[in-house]
């Protein structure tokens, strides 16, 4: 996976504003798809800002699902 | 045709919504694509770009639990006496089980003042010159008056057994007497403690219309009095005297939508927010539409209120405004129970008002009461729980439950299609904007069409920069 990152958290190399984007691969046909987000371990936070997907387009088709 | 591969662009532009559908079928406009609501926004908060946000976590403000009755805080209040010799005095009062606790400017420690109260009523608290005044929805307990001096004593000039009143132009205004439910009492001019005096007096609101009052504010230089649960109404009471040239008047406001209770109703800017048997409202546009539900303040949550928490006991639900982080919050039960467990709460910084929920999919502190207290000069949401401890929610860092608890805060969005079902994609890849918050991870879920959800294990450390 790779990961882009505009600044360090821990070291704060950059200073200011820490934001980072972090890439995830994914595969499979879909029609409609959910995307969720969840964090459930104690003392762990969760803050996301902005999503962007990416997927190819594929044939139309009536085939069922 | 289409170019093979796309790039979009997903923000944040709603909250949560039970009622719009499961799906967007909208298609991205040059690459963007904001998302209205979301299925699911459960123990979040909200920055300002719509970014869900894991609520944090709670700590106990009483380390050792109250014990007496049922343990249950029914109430508390964070009260503040001027006096008169230019120093202020902060005291926390406390309804629990069948007593009256007092605290020492947020020291930690309750202490009981009172003890052989009814166990489970609904209580309020209003500071009416410098006086706390306690009253509840007991016939047997008569309304208690608070000081300075962490005493409690009855509440002197023969008031009436009310349930709760409010301070209002120099004058405390009472009602919920079991024997007169639609009659509003008020005290003489600046003497919370003299009912039956000169200036003291009642006026009738619309008694035997199949309601009772339920909920009186001071707002915007009158009384706004609440009538309800059944078929609703509000009034208006204006003047500032019972006779004279600015008379006590009574005007119909709005009929058709009234409150619930007293304790879910609470001031926001130049509004008041409040809970009815249909949802949560704002007074201003209940004045402009009435009981026209595209205006009620929940609508994107309408069956969820309606079908998803405990009827039966709405009356019991605390609201309060969260001001620091522009939230208010109400607390419920969610059906199948009467302990209050689940928190809706409307973010009003945003117009309009994004809806989250604090405990509906993953237990979160069961907040039975909620207050804004001040801690150290800062304004803080505290919670009153049923184990005999009130803590702090929504602010606190460290994203746990007392005695290190997990809970899980999640959003989901709705399903989404890019402008077409008919034309099969295939996912290849997401990137996620974060804020780094660790050296640990979130997870990201997909669920492509009728498939199992996959998810996969985020990293939200900070690394290493570009380099």
């Amino acid at each position: 996976m790779a990961t882009f990152l505009l600044d360090d958290a821990t070291a704060g190399v950059l200073s200011g504003a820490q934001f980072k984007t972090q890439a995830q691969d994914l595969a499979g046909e879909f029609r409609e798809i959910q995307l969720r987000f969840y964090q459930s371990s104690a003392s762990q936070d969760m803050e996301v800002h902005f999503l962007e997907f990416h997927f190819e387009w594929g044939p139309i088709s009536m085939e069922d699902r | 045709m289409e170019p093979k591969t796309a790039r979009v662009i997903l923000s944040w532009g709603g909250g949560w919504s039970t009622d719009i559908g499961p799906s967007l079928t909208v298609a991205p406009q040059n690459g963007a694509l904001v998302i209205p609501f979301l299925q699911s926004a459960d123990n979040i908060l909200y920055e300002l770009d719509g970014a869900p946000h894991k609520v944090g976590g709670s700590t106990r403000l009483n380390a050792t639990a109250i014990s007496v009755g049922t343990n249950t805080v029914h109430g508390f209040f964070d009260a503040w006496y001027q006096g008169t010799s230019g120093s202020e005095t902060q005291l926390e009062w406390a309804y629990a089980g069948t007593s009256l606790f007092s605290m020492t400017s947020m020291n930690g420690t309750w202490t009981s003042q009172k003890t052989g109260l009814e166990d489970s009523k609904q209580p309020s608290f209003v500071m009416a010159k410098d006086i706390g005044i306690w009253a509840s929805t007991s016939n047997v307990d008569v309304p208690q008056s608070l000081s300075t001096a962490a005493a409690v004593a009855n509440l002197g000039g023969s008031p009436p057994n009310f349930a709760f009143a409010e301070w209002h132009r120099n004058r405390a205004w009472a009602a919920g007497v079991a024997a007169n439910p639609s009659r509003l009492y008020y005290s003489a001019n600046l003497d919370p403690e003299d009912w039956t005096g000169a200036g003291s007096g009642s006026i009738d609101i619309d008694p035997e219309d199949g309601d009772r009052i339920t909920f009186i504010k001071s707002h915007k230089n009158e009384l706004i009095v609440g009538k309800g649960p059944n078929r609703g109404s509000f009034h208006r009471i204006s003047g500032s005297s019972p006779t004279g040239s600015d008379a006590f008047a009574r005007s119909v406001f709005v009929k058709g939508l009234g409150t619930i209770n007293h304790n879910g109703g609470f001031a926001v800017a130049d509004d008041l927010f409040f809970a009815s048997p249909r949802g949560m409202h704002s007074l201003n546009t209940t004045a402009a539409f009435g009981d026209y539900e595209q205006a009620f303040l929940n609508l994107p949550i309408l069956s969820y209120f309606q079908d998803s928490l405990n009827h039966t006991v709405l009356n019991q639900c605390w609201g309060v405004n969260y001001a620091t982080k522009g939230l208010a919050v109400w607390t419920f039960a969610k059906a199948g129970g009467t302990a209050k467990n689940i928190c809706l709460v409307y973010d009003y910084r945003f117009s309009p008002g994004r809806w989250a929920s604090w405990g509906r999919n993953s237990a979160y502190a069961n907040c039975h009461s909620l207050a804004v207290l001040q801690l150290n000069n800062v304004h803080r949401l505290y919670a009153g729980l049923t184990t005999g401890y009130v803590q702090r929610i929504a602010d606190v860092a460290d994203r746990s439950l007392p005695g290190g608890g997990a809970y899980t805060g999640e959003a989901k969005l709705p399903f989404l299609n890019f402008g077409t079902s008919a034309t099969l994609k295939t996912a290849k890849a997401v990137f996620l904007g974060l804020l780094p918050k660790g050296n640990y991870n979130l997870t990201f879920g997909t669920t492509r069409d009728t498939n199992a959800e996959e998810t996969y294990a985020i990293s939200q450390g900070g690394g290493n920069t570009l380099g």
